[in-house]
């Protein structure tokens, strides 16, 4: 049952962090509008004062779309070239954001943008080295699955008599070798709570510990994750429905689909916070991390979750960051209390300041 | 109706003796090659070994004194053949394999109770000087054969199949045997297609050609092992089982120009009927669920409609052979009586490439089955009026936006994906469609004879008329089936129809029509190039009136002050020279239309009117499918934004999507 505990503690966590979701979607936003931008300036450009394109309004036209990409293709084409920087900046941007994302579900208060962006900081060289690994590890798995598959693929073609046989091995296959791109993906999940959780430093050791967390809590990891695989596919579903009842035939429909979409966009974003914070929850109930901390808001808290030895750790958090002079003024201005509930584990909350990011 | 008498026409009195039910009690065709074949397949070691008699009548006036013949297997002997060095190894998406090669060899070939020619046999290259091609050869005859006068040949033959490439040859246990024996090439009497002078007409196997031969009577038995399912050309006459564990089928065809016939031992067989012809279904085992009502419901509809437009399938019966994978090679082919199609497991519904290979290789029963158009030299007459009728048939059947493809919102038609075939040519103006098969030497074979012509068909249908394009088609099939049409005879038949129909309209012939999109390389695009209006003032200036010098001031006519002329500027860019239709819309709501025969660089049109124009369209009902732009073929004052934001909108959607999936890293 610690998967549901943790899928309903990741959802009140993700509610939370609305706001947080909200920056995400907006940053996203900008950078897609950028290239969106890009894109309908290659169609304007393309089409000029022709009245061509009347006829993809109400339903596709493959005439009109095949001599559109023929004469104006390259402007197009440019456009796409823009869609890798694009791509990459939602990488970085997400990387960046990793540290603050955890900690902010960790915290039931809520957080200025600044302070997530500090947080944030505070948390990236090591988010940096984690997804390196974690990209060199899925980057091996996926080139270790297609080499198997395309020898799978090579033995069948030559003997079968049938696709079907092929269709199946290979779709199969690909099935089972989806995976361990999953887990992989997974691991670097719970390797990025336990460094801002346990303000882990050594990230191999982080990304070993996710993976062995994974493996020892099977069914509730896998829960969680099936849980957020199902809940998008069926926003996709959900989206697809509406799309071809709606349609975009007309400036009313337009109107209405683009709400539906940037919902759409907006509940992806919130599933993935979601499925952070069941991950964060599901470490700090099996790792024994129980602590409810309600701190003011400048103020970070780092809880420590027990190493491989079961020793707890005091945490001493040099990434967070934390509070800057700016905000000692502002939390001696304002006087708040600090309330801190520590779990009954005799783990040490270490809530530690800095006055710069480590 | 199909009557059960004994043969007595032809075969007997050309000595052979043969027992088979009659087909059609009066020939269709002249009946010029006949052909009684009995061959064994050694299905392990992939070889046929046979025995064949011809029956060879010369129809000419000439004395024919020596005999050509192809014998297509040899293309596939050695890299050297011209096939192989012109497709470099590859044809039809399929690599020629290692160690698959194919060859025939004529064993002995004699005159029946005459001499041995065996020793006579030369092989020769009528179309390039490739000394190692083998797939055409001669024999010199000690006694011409007079006009009108028959001769019969007996000829022993072994032949090991390819691996399936180009059409034909063995994938495992299945087989399709295609251009398998020593076939009698076409001898044209003067006055035959372009033939000034009795000629042959023997080409060799190219890696773009097809084929070209006589029609007559295939009278086959074809022995393989008994567990094998098998099809042929023609009609089921017998099957006996040896004790040897095979079984000989005997079929017969009467009024084809080839026999094509395929065995394995994994067919299921799904019959149905359309009136009368029977169709037999072999198919994959695998996909019979769910593909083989797909093969069914286009050969019915496919069928259908051709009755209805160009005349009756006289055939009792036709096969279709779904390709067992890795034979793929020989799917989306045509013989008489008998196609390969193409299809996959669980293909799904909105990708018609089922339905699509069905109904193109139906549709050459009539173009290149019964109109036997010569495929090396003229291959836009069976491919690019069958890519018409594709175009016609698949897009009244599955929908003319959705005939090719309907998945996941993408649509396209047939004629639309012929018509992107051609224009979307890096070079459409490289050849024409009137070229010899493997003479494209730089690329484009099958742009130019399926595409180019399909979409300059359908052009000429949009000029003069869907009812006069069906005369025609009416006329050429009525006129020219079971003979070899050309150029000239289909050119001439819309001279005719055209001509009755509209008078002069469009000339005193369409000879300038085939000019331009036949013979020539040229492309068409028409353009609304601006569109401006300006008010209609008064004449201004000095002006004699009644010996006075009047000076006028640049006043709006006082009568009609809101009078506009709006000035439409059409140009030619192309050099093809079409008539077009110009539309042009007003801000009061009202159209004018106009024609031109578009023959200038140039026009300007002027329309004065108490309204601004806002916007114009050349050729605004899409007659001319092969202009190459159709996105300059309007213009708007205020062009209608809204699909771009539609687009733009949609993009953005999927661009926050991907960077949605990004930051799940």
């Amino acid at each position: 049952m610690n998967g549901l505990r943790a899928l309903g503690k990741g959802f009140t966590a993700s509610i939370h962090s609305l706001r947080i979701v909200a920056w995400v979607y907006l940053l996203q936003l900008f950078i897609a509008g950028l290239i969106a931008s890009a894109f309908s300036q290659a169609l304007l450009l393309g089409i000029g004062n022709s009245m061509a394109f009347d006829r993809l309004l109400k339903d596709f036209d493959y005439t009109t779309y095949a001599d559109f990409l023929r004469l104006h293709g390259e402007g197009v084409k440019a456009v796409f070239a823009q869609f890798g920087w694009g791509v990459a900046a939602a990488l970085a941007l997400s990387t960046f954001f990793g540290g603050g994302i955890i900690s902010a579900l960790n915290s039931e208060l809520r957080i200025s943008f600044t302070r997530f962006l500090e947080l944030s900081a505070s948390y990236f060289w090591r988010m940096v080295r984690l997804l390196i690994i974690s990209g060199i590890v899925t980057g091996g798995i996926l080139f270790v699955s297609t080499a198997v598959l395309g020898i799978l693929f090579v033995g069948l073609d030559a003997t079968a008599e049938s696709e079907k046989s092929i269709a199946l091995t290979i779709g199969g296959g690909t099935l089972l070798l989806a995976l361990p791109l999953l887990l992989s993906m997974m691991v670097a999940d719970y390797a990025r709570v336990l460094v801002v959780a346990n303000d882990e430093r050594k990230i191999i050791r982080a990304y070993w510990r996710g993976m062995t967390t994974i493996f020892r809590n099977f069914f509730s990891a896998w829960m969680i994750q099936l849980v957020t695989l199902v809940a998008i596919v069926s926003l996709i579903l959900a989206y697809l429905i509406l799309d071809e009842r709606i349609g975009m035939t007309g400036l009313g429909t337009i109107a209405v689909m683009v709400v539906v979409q940037q919902v759409f966009i907006g509940l992806r974003l919130w599933m993935r916070i979601w499925n952070q914070g069941s991950v964060l929850a599901l470490a700090q109930i099996v790792l024994g991390v129980e602590a409810e901390i309600k701190i003011a808001e400048s103020e970070v808290f780092v809880p420590t979750i027990p190493d491989e030895q079961g020793e707890k750790k005091e945490v001493t958090p040099s990434a967070p960051a934390v509070a800057t002079v700016t905000e000692k003024k502002r939390r001696a201005r304002s006087r708040k209390p600090v309330t801190r509930k520590r779990s009954p584990s005799n783990t040490r909350i270490a809530a530690r300041r800095r006055s710069s990011p480590g | 109706m199909r009557l059960r008498i004994t043969t007595l026409s032809l075969l007997v009195s050309a000595g052979l003796c043969s027992s088979q039910t009659v087909i059609f009690p009066e020939p269709l065709s002249p009946r010029i090659a006949n052909y009684t074949i009995d061959v064994a397949l050694d299905a392990v070691k992939k070889t046929l070994k046979g025995t064949e008699t011809l029956v060879w009548k010369n129809t000419s006036t000439d004395k024919v004194s020596e005999l050509q013949f192809h014998l297509y297997l040899n293309a596939f002997k050695n890299s050297q053949s011209t096939f192989m060095k012109e497709s470099g190894g590859e044809s039809r998406g399929v690599s020629a394999a290692d160690g698959g090669w194919g060859w025939i060899d004529v064993t002995s070939i004699y005159v029946r109770d005459g001499e041995d020619l065996s020793s006579k046999m030369e092989f020769i290259h009528p179309d390039d000087d490739n000394a190692n091609d083998q797939t055409v050869f001669r024999v010199p005859l000690s006694k011409p054969v007079p006009p009108g006068q028959t001769i019969t040949l007996d000829i022993a033959f072994d032949a090991k199949l390819p691996k399936i490439f180009a059409r034909t040859g063995f994938a495992g246990n299945y087989f399709l045997v295609g251009q398998w024996f020593p076939k009698v090439g076409v001898y044209e009497p003067a006055g035959t297609r372009y033939a000034t002078t009795g000629q042959w007409n023997t080409h060799q196997f190219h890696s773009t050609t097809e084929f070209y031969a006589d029609f007559g009577v295939y009278d086959v038995r074809m022995t393989v092992p008994k567990n094998f399912v098998l099809g042929a050309t023609g009609t089921l006459q017998s099957r006996v089982e040896h004790a040897n564990g095979t079984a000989t089928h005997l079929y017969y065809a009467e009024d084809v120009h080839d026999f094509c016939w395929t065995a394995s031992p994994n067919y299921k067989v799904v019959e149905d009927q359309w009136r009368h012809v029977k169709i037999r279904l072999l198919i994959q085992p695998d996909r019979v669920q769910s593909q083989a009502h797909r093969y069914i419901k286009s050969v019915k509809g496919t069928l259908e409609y051709f009755d209805h437009w160009m005349g009756k399938y006289p055939y009792p019966n036709v096969t279709i052979v779904d390709p067992q994978y890795g034979g793929f090679g020989s799917g989306g082919m045509e013989y008489p009586t008998l196609i390969t199609g193409g299809s996959l497991w669980n293909l799904p519904e909105g990708f018609r490439a089922t339905e699509g290979v069905t109904e193109h290789e139906f549709g050459h029963q009539y173009f290149y089955g019964m109109l036997a158009s010569n495929e090396f030299e003229e291959a836009w007459m069976d491919e690019g009026f069958n890519q018409y009728a594709e175009g016609r048939i698949m897009d009244s059947l599955y929908g003319a936006k959705t005939a090719t493809l309907d998945l996941l919102g993408f649509k396209v038609g047939d004629l639309e994906f012929s018509r992107d075939g051609y224009v979307g040519m890096k070079n459409p103006k490289l050849a024409p469609s009137f070229n010899k098969a493997w003479e494209y030497k730089a690329g484009g074979y099958g742009n130019f004879t399926y595409t180019k012509t399909a979409v300059w068909m359908t052009t000429l249908e949009r000029i003069i008329g869907r009812p006069t394009m069906d005369e025609i088609m009416r006329t050429y099939f009525e006129r020219w089936k079971f003979k070899h049409p050309c150029a000239k005879d289909f050119i001439a038949i819309v001279n005719e129809v055209v001509i009755a129909r509209h008078g002069e309209k469009f000339g005193s012939d369409m000879n300038w029509y085939f000019e331009q999109v036949l013979y020539g390389t040229n492309t068409c695009d028409y353009e609304i190039s601006s569109i401006a209006v300006v008010p209609v003032r008064s004449p201004k200036g000095v002006f004699d009136r009644e010996g006075k010098k009047v000076e006028s001031a640049a006043e709006p006519r006082a009568s009609k002050p809101q009078e506009q002329e709006s000035r439409i500027t059409i140009s030619r860019l192309g050099e093809v020279q079409l008539p077009v239709d110009i539309l042009v819309k007003f801000d009061d709501g009202s159209e004018e239309r106009s024609d031109w025969d578009g023959k200038d660089r140039y026009k300007i049109l002027k329309f004065t009117k108490n309204s601004k124009a806002v916007w114009a369209k050349v050729d605004p009902e899409f007659k001319i499918v092969m202009d190459v732009n159709r996105l300059n073929n309007s213009r708007s004052f205020d062009a209608d934004r809204t699909p771009v934001w539609k687009y733009t909108l949609k993009f953005l959607f999927w661009v926050q999507n991907v960077l949605a999936t990004a930051s799940a890293f």
